[in-house]
């Protein structure tokens, strides 16, 4: 028998120790380029329908490829999506291909790969105009711009015919959209719901009304075009009426409109695919147009951006780069059409096709493509994230609460800018 | 052979003394490393990049001393999160106990179906936030949210729950009480259940009413458990999070928006890690002086 002596314990128990610690240092099931393997790890925020389908486009581009495999992965997203990215970059274990919102790019600038279209066979001309200068930064390319997400109108048009109103002529300015509202109010549901956050729809009449956010490191949220915009979402709920007051998420917006609580709502093109499916199980009719002019200082619609973008890699960084840029390649070129059942693809080669498509989502992505011209993208400020929120609370003590517009701007404003400059704490 | 005397240990028993304390040592080391590792190194590295500006984003930072410490005190942001924590504490602790202290009492009686009742109360708390943040988001949906339906059936108005900040916060209190409440419960329902039924036979056979045996025979037999009670709650009222992030976002208008939330912002939405530590050391430094005060009423009281 043998005898368990305190020095065969404690040798037992360092030899475990150190092989759990020796485990955990690497995993056998590890097949990314890290790992030795052939996989690169391709990070999105498609975390709804458009996951799926571009979900589809990797798995295609896999069938036929012959280097690298791509496996997709979508975090939810939110502020945690960049922290992700950041923390994983700075950790030297980055995606191989990741994807970002414009604004989100320069923060991982000295992490980035630079990128030269002509080397994937494309120019500037390929693309929707403007839409491939959101991956530049400091006058280097870090990106290429898959798609962007233009906003646009979603109605009802079973209710709208109930109001008596038309439903092929939906409001296409301020007062039209007001007379809208009210005569749907006439039926017991709500003529307009916003989302909670300044993007929709504040932004877009913000732009339309002349304004900008940014001067340099100075926020401009108080200027007359912002107060303006903002007044006019604020006499919605309390004085039009149209709008409800309790602030909603966009979650709960969205199951609003599917369930015919509301005629009009506000939408990116993601949202799409879930408002057609509901179209089909439960019968409701909505049809797709531009967002109203609410003022007529400048066409513009706020739109979100994809730019793909290749982090530089502790090993194996040349054949990683050159396979992500294959990838990337590939997608815009072979993926863009089928991709238009989600967003609103910035290669101008499958317009055509898209136009011509039996597809209902790709047909109704017309109108979110037919927006691209006019849109207008979140710029990037240090803290942004920050200043952005003393903006939504502002526009939110305003709206639902019904409080001072010029005060809470101006107040927001200067709130930003502090952040904004104090970005070097 | 004889290893002692009268007057204490010989000479040989000290080198085997000290070989038993060495080879126990050894046995700890282990733990003692991994404890340095993942304790000891982030504290002193932390604190350490409090004295710093650091922003893992751009590679920037350099020592600046107590400057992040001197910007805390005048920072607007800073100030309005450690209000609402400190609003959220002062409304969360004394509601969670009283409630936690009547259920147990509740639970104290010969009730039918009580292990029901006490598993009813205390599974909420088994729940990661999460799972907390999605039933309660529907449930306070301020348009046809369950709450708000069953208001209405019974003829009150509906509430606009997380849409105001008078509100919101209020419905960051109710979904701590019924996501925390089991802890209070249980550890009270223990030191209820510990007190001799016979001090309460006593008290009746004095003529004592219902209010007089709480407040001279129950309360007097659990204060120590009570304290701890109220000390761990009050720890963790100003950590609140989860609750916060989730379901509210720290809105509306910033409203319920708590140190720790800004903590995670700054630290990994800004990337601004040397001012976040800071955040982190400061909050730290409030809970410890909380504590402490808290601990010195409790142990005045006790020597009286």
């Amino acid at each position: 028998m043998v005898q368990i002596t305190r020095r065969r314990l404690l040798g037992a128990g360092t030899a475990a120790t150190a092989g759990a610690l020796l485990t955990a240092c690497s995993s056998p099931f590890d097949d990314t380029t890290a790992g030795g393997g052939n996989v690169l790890e391709f990070v999105t925020f498609y975390t709804g329908p458009d996951g799926v389908v571009m979900q589809g486009i990797v798995d295609r581009y896999n069938e036929q490829a012959t280097g690298a495999q791509i496996r997709m992965s979508a975090p939810a997203y939110g502020g945690d999506y960049l922290t992700k990215l950041v923390t994983s970059t700075i950790a030297g274990n980055p995606p191989a291909i990741m994807a970002l919102h414009n604004n989100e790019v320069p923060p991982l600038r000295r992490f980035l790969h630079e990128i030269d279209l002509a080397d994937m066979g494309f120019t500037e001309d390929d693309f929707v105009a403007g839409t491939q200068d959101l991956g530049v930064v400091d006058g280097r390319r870090l990106g290429v711009t898959m798609s962007t997400g233009p906003q646009a109108m979603v109605y009802n048009r079973r209710l709208f015919e109930a109001a008596g109103l038309d439903p092929d002529a939906p409001p296409q300015d301020a007062a039209a959209f007001v007379e809208a509202g009210r005569a749907l109010r006439e039926i017991d549901v709500w003529g307009f719901i916003r989302e909670p956050a300044a993007w929709m729809p504040w932004l877009t009449m913000h732009w339309q009304n002349g304004g900008e956010l940014l001067d340099g490191d100075r926020a401009l949220f108080g200027t007359d075009a912002a107060v303006e915009a903002i007044e006019m979402e604020r006499r919605w709920v309390h004085e039009d009426g149209i709008a409800p007051s309790q602030l909603l998420d966009g979650v709960q917006m969205g199951q609003q409109f599917e369930d015919e609580q509301v005629g009009m709502i506000f939408i990116g093109p993601w949202g799409l695919a879930g408002h057609i499916r509901s179209n089909e199980e439960r019968g409701m009719d909505f049809g797709v147009a531009p967002v109203p002019a609410f003022f007529d200082a400048a066409p513009a619609v706020a739109a979100s951006s994809h730019v793909y973008c290749i982090p530089k890699q502790r090993s194996n960084d040349d054949w990683v780069r050159a396979e992500a840029a294959k990838f990337i390649e590939w997608v815009v070129r072979e993926g863009s059409l089928t991709w238009a059942g989600s967003q609103a693809p910035s290669f101008k080669g499958v317009g055509d096709a898209v136009a011509a498509s039996d597809d209902p989502v790709v047909t109704a992505m017309d109108t979110f493509i037919d927006e691209q011209p006019r849109a207008r993208y979140i710029p990037y400020a240090p803290r942004w994230n920050q200043a952005y929120t003393y903006l939504t609370n502002a526009t939110q003590s305003i709206v639902y609460r019904n409080e001072d517009a010029k005060t809470l701007m101006t107040d927001a404003a200067e709130q930003a800018t502090a952040a904004i400059r104090g970005a070097g704490r | 052979m004889s290893t002692a005397t009268a007057t204490g240990p010989t000479r040989a028993a000290k080198p085997r003394r000290k070989r038993l304390t060495r080879v126990g040592m050894l046995f700890a080391a282990p733990f003692l490393a991994l404890m340095v590792f993942l304790w000891g190194v982030p504290v002193v590295s932390g604190f350490w990049t409090s004295l710093t500006d650091t922003n893992i984003a751009e590679g920037t930072g350099g020592f600046v001393g107590a400057d992040n410490y001197a910007h805390l005190l005048t920072d607007p942001d800073f100030r309005a999160a450690l209000g609402n924590t400190a609003l959220f504490t002062v409304l969360n602790v004394p509601i969670l106990v009283a409630v936690g202290l009547l259920l147990a009492m509740l639970l104290n009686q010969p009730l039918g179906g009580r292990g029901a009742i006490r598993a009813a109360f205390i599974s909420p708390y088994l729940l990661t936030g999460a799972a907390v943040a999605i039933i309660w988001q529907t449930a306070l949906n301020p348009l046809g949210g369950n709450l708000n339906q069953v208001l209405s059936a019974v003829g009150l108005p509906e509430q606009a729950w997380l849409s105001t900040p008078g509100e919101a916060m209020g419905g960051v209190v109710l979904i701590t009480l019924w996501w925390r409440v089991g802890f209070p419960l249980l550890v009270l329902l223990a030191a209820l259940q510990d007190i001799p039924a016979q001090l309460y036979e006593a008290a009746r056979i004095d003529g004592a009413n219902v209010w007089q045996r709480f407040r001279y025979v129950t309360l007097p037999a659990i204060a120590p458990v009570l304290m701890l009670v109220v000390l761990l709650r009050l720890i963790d009222s100003f950590k609140v999070f989860e609750q916060v992030y989730l379901v509210t976002q720290g809105g509306p208008a910033g409203s319920t928006r708590v140190v720790l939330q800004m903590l995670y912002e700054t630290g990994f939405r800004d990337f601004q890690t040397g001012y976040a530590s800071a955040i982190g050391w400061t909050l730290a430094f409030i809970i410890l002086v909380v504590t402490v005060v808290q601990l010195a009423l409790t142990r005045r009281r006790e020597s009286r």
